[in-house]
C-alpha cells in the first residue's frame, strides 16, 4: 500500500514537473505575465521605506486591480497602487514606512492589449522587511564587456523561426547601502544601427541584477553593425546609480556570415574569412587520408 | 605566425607519417596555402577573430563610440620651450548636468535623478544624454495583427507582431472581411482596398502611402493596440 502511494506521489511529482517544464517552454504569445517583482520572492532585509514594484512580460491593461499586501499576521497593508504603462510596471507604495517582518504582496493579474495575449499570470511573493530605510544610491561600475551571436529560435505568436542579435553583457559590480539583490537593473540602447539618428538612448527593460554578473539582451536583425550598451542599477526607493557613461560596443554582422571562399575579396573585419573553407578542405583531405588507409587494408575472408 | 608555421609543417609531418595518398596530400598543401595567405592578409589567426563574427569581443569603454575619444600621446621634450609639465586641472564643482563628466567633482559620473516622463516611465542619463521616454513596446504590441495587402487570390492578409514585440511576421494570405470584398475582387491590391480597410475599423499597413508622407512602412486606422506610442 505504502509502496503504491509513494509510486503515485512520484507519478504526480514528474507530471508536476513536465506540466511545469511545459509552461515555462512555451511561452505564451503576447500575454502579459509577472516577470519580476522588486523586491524578489524570498527576498530578506527589504528596506522600510521601499516601494514595492512588479513587472508584466506584455503591455497591459489596468483597471484598478488591488495589490494586496498582508503582514505576518494577516493584517493588510495600506498601499496605492499605480500602473505605468509604459513600461508596464504596476507600483505600489506603502502609505506609512513597512514595519520589521514578513510581507506577502499578491500582485493582480491583468488583461493584455492585444486581442490574443488574454489575462495573464498574477504572482505572490513573499519577502521579508528589515528595520533600516535605504538611504543612500546605489553604486555601479557600469557594463564591462559585450559579446554576440545570432539565435534562431521559434516564435510562439508567429510560429515560425524569427532572428535575433544576441548580445550577451557583462555587468560590472554594484553595490547599495543594502543587499544588491534588491537592486533592478535597466538596460539602455546608446548605438542602434536601425536608427541611426536616434536622439537619444532607448530603455530596453529592467532585469534583476545577475548573480553571474552576464544577461542577455535580443534585437531585431534587421541592420547590422554598430550596437552600444549601457545600464544603471536602481535600488526600491528608486535612487539611481552612476555607472551609464561607461558604454560597451560591438559591430553586428547580417547572417549570413560565411559568403563563400573569399580568399582574395575580404578586407579586414567586413568579409568572411577563409575559416569555413580551409576547415572543408581539412574535412575533405581527412575523408582521402582515411579512404587511402581503409583501401591499403588486406581483404578479410568471409 | 605559430599558427602559419603549424599549417605549413603538417603535411610534411604528415609525409613523415607514410600517408602516400596524392590527393590528400594536394588538398592539405591547398589548405596550408590558403591559410597562410589568409592569415597574412588579414592577421586573422583562430580564436582571435575580428570584429563582426560571432564569439568575438570588441567590447569599448565610454572612449569608444559616442564617447570621449582618447587623447593621443604626443612626446614631451625636456627643456623644449613649449612643454608644460603639469599635473591634471583641479575639479572646478559646478551643478551636475547629463554630460558625461563629473561636474560637481563628488567622484560620480553623471549622478542625476531619473526624471519621470509625462506618459509614464523615467528618463535617465545614460552615455552622457538623457534617454528616451520608455515605450510601451519596440515595433507592436505582441501578438497584435495588423492588415496588409498582398497579390493572392484574396489580396487581403494578416501580420501577426512577434512575442518580444520587435517586428511583425509574413504577410498571410486571409479572406477579406464581407465590407471589402467586393473592392478587393474589383481593385485588387489598391489604394482603394487599403483605404476600406481604414473605414472599417482595421489597423492597416500603409503600403499606398495614403496620407502622403512617404513612409509606406507606417499603419494607418484603428491601431491603438497595436502600435508602441
Amino acid at each position: 500500500m505504502k509502496n503504491g502511494l509513494s509510486r503515485v506521489a512520484a507519478l504526480a511529482t514528474i507530471c508536476y514537473g513536465v506540466a511545469l517544464a511545459g509552461g515555462v517552454a512555451a511561452a505564451p504569445c503576447g500575454r502579459p505575465d509577472v516577470d519580476l517583482t522588486f523586491p524578489p520572492n524570498q527576498a530578506e532585509n527589504v528596506p522600510t521605506n521601499a516601494v514595492l514594484s512588479a513587472h508584466y512580460a506584455a503591455p497591459a491593461l489596468y483597471n484598478d486591480e488591488p495589490v494586496d499586501v498582508t503582514d505576518a499576521d494577516g493584517n493588510a497593508v495600506a498601499v496605492t497602487a499605480t500602473f505605468d504603462a509604459a513600461d508596464s510596471t504596476l507600483r505600489a507604495t506603502p502609505s506609512q514606512e513597512l514595519v520589521s517582518g514578513h510581507l506577502q504582496i499578491v500582485w493582480p493579474a491583468l488583461r493584455g492589449v492585444s486581442g490574443s495575449g488574454g489575462v495573464g499570470r498574477g504572482s505572490m511573493t513573499s519577502v521579508l522587511v528589515g528595520s533600516a530605510a535605504d538611504e543612500a544610491p546605489p553604486s555601479f561600475s557600469g557594463l564591462t564587456g559585450i559579446d554576440w551571436d545570432l539565435s534562431r529560435e521559434r516564435d510562439p505568436c508567429l510560429d515560425k523561426l524569427e532572428d535575433r542579435f544576441v548580445f550577451k553583457l557583462q555587468v560590472g559590480a554594484a553595490a547599495d547601502d543594502l543587499a544588491t539583490d534588491l537592486l533592478s537593473l535597466t538596460i539602455f540602447q546608446t548605438r542602434d544601427p536601425s536608427a541611426p539618428e536616434q536622439t537619444g538612448p532607448s530603455e530596453l527593460g529592467v532585469r534583476a541584477l545577475p548573480a553571474d554578473s552576464s544577461i542577455e539582451v535580443r534585437r531585431p536583425t534587421t541592420q547590422a553593425g554598430d550596437t552600444c550598451f549601457a545600464a544603471v542599477v536602481q535600488d526600491l526607493v528608486g535612487n539611481v546609480s552612476g555607472g551609464g557613461e561607461r558604454e560597451v560596443c560591438i559591430k553586428t554582422k547580417k547572417p549570413p556570415f560565411f559568403a563563400g571562399c573569399a580568399v582574395g575579396s575580404a578586407a579586414l573585419g567586413a568579409g568572411p574569412t577563409p575559416s569555413g573553407s580551409v576547415f572543408s578542405l581539412w574535412l575533405l583531405g581527412l575523408v582521402f587520408l582515411r579512404r587511402g588507409r581503409l583501401g591499403r587494408q588486406p581483404l578479410r575472408a568471409v | 605566425m605559430l599558427y602559419v608555421m603549424r599549417v605549413v609543417a603538417l603535411p610534411f609531418a604528415c609525409q613523415a607519417k607514410r600517408c602516400r595518398s596524392a590527393a590528400a596530400m594536394f588538398l592539405l598543401s591547398a589548405v596550408a596555402c590558403v591559410s597562410a595567405v589568409a592569415c597574412a592578409r588579414t592577421g586573422l589567426y583562430p580564436g582571435e577573430l575580428g570584429d563582426g563574427e560571432p564569439g568575438s569581443a570588441d567590447a569599448s569603454g565610454a572612449s569608444s563610440m559616442g564617447g570621449v575619444a582618447p587623447v593621443p600621446s604626443t612626446p614631451v621634450t625636456p627643456g623644449s620651450p613649449s612643454t608644460k609639465v603639469s599635473g591634471p586641472a583641479p575639479c572646478q564643482p559646478s551643478p551636475e548636468t547629463c554630460n558625461g563628466r563629473d561636474d560637481d567633482c563628488n567622484g560620480a559620473v553623471d549622478d542625476l535623478p531619473a526624471q519621470a516622463c509625462p506618459g509614464g516611465g523615467f528618463r535617465f542619463c545614460v552615455a552622457g544624454r538623457m534617454s528616451e521616454c520608455p515605450r510601451r513596446c519596440d515595433v507592436c504590441v505582441p501578438g497584435s495583427v495588423r492588415v496588409c495587402e498582398n497579390s493572392f487570390c484574396s489580396y487581403w492578409g494578416e501580420q501577426e507582431c512577434a512575442a518580444d514585440g520587435q517586428g511583425f511576421g509574413n504577410c498571410k494570405e486571409a479572406a477579406p472581411p464581407p465590407e471589402c470584398d467586393g473592392v478587393a475582387k474589383q481593385h485588387k491590391n489598391s489604394k482603394e482596398l487599403e483605404q476600406c480597410c481604414i473605414d472599417n475599423g482595421y489597423c492597416c499597413l500603409d503600403e499606398h502611402d495614403l496620407d502622403g508622407d512617404g513612409d509606406r512602412a507606417e499603419v494607418l486606422g484603428a491601431c491603438g493596440d497595436i502600435v508602441c506610442q
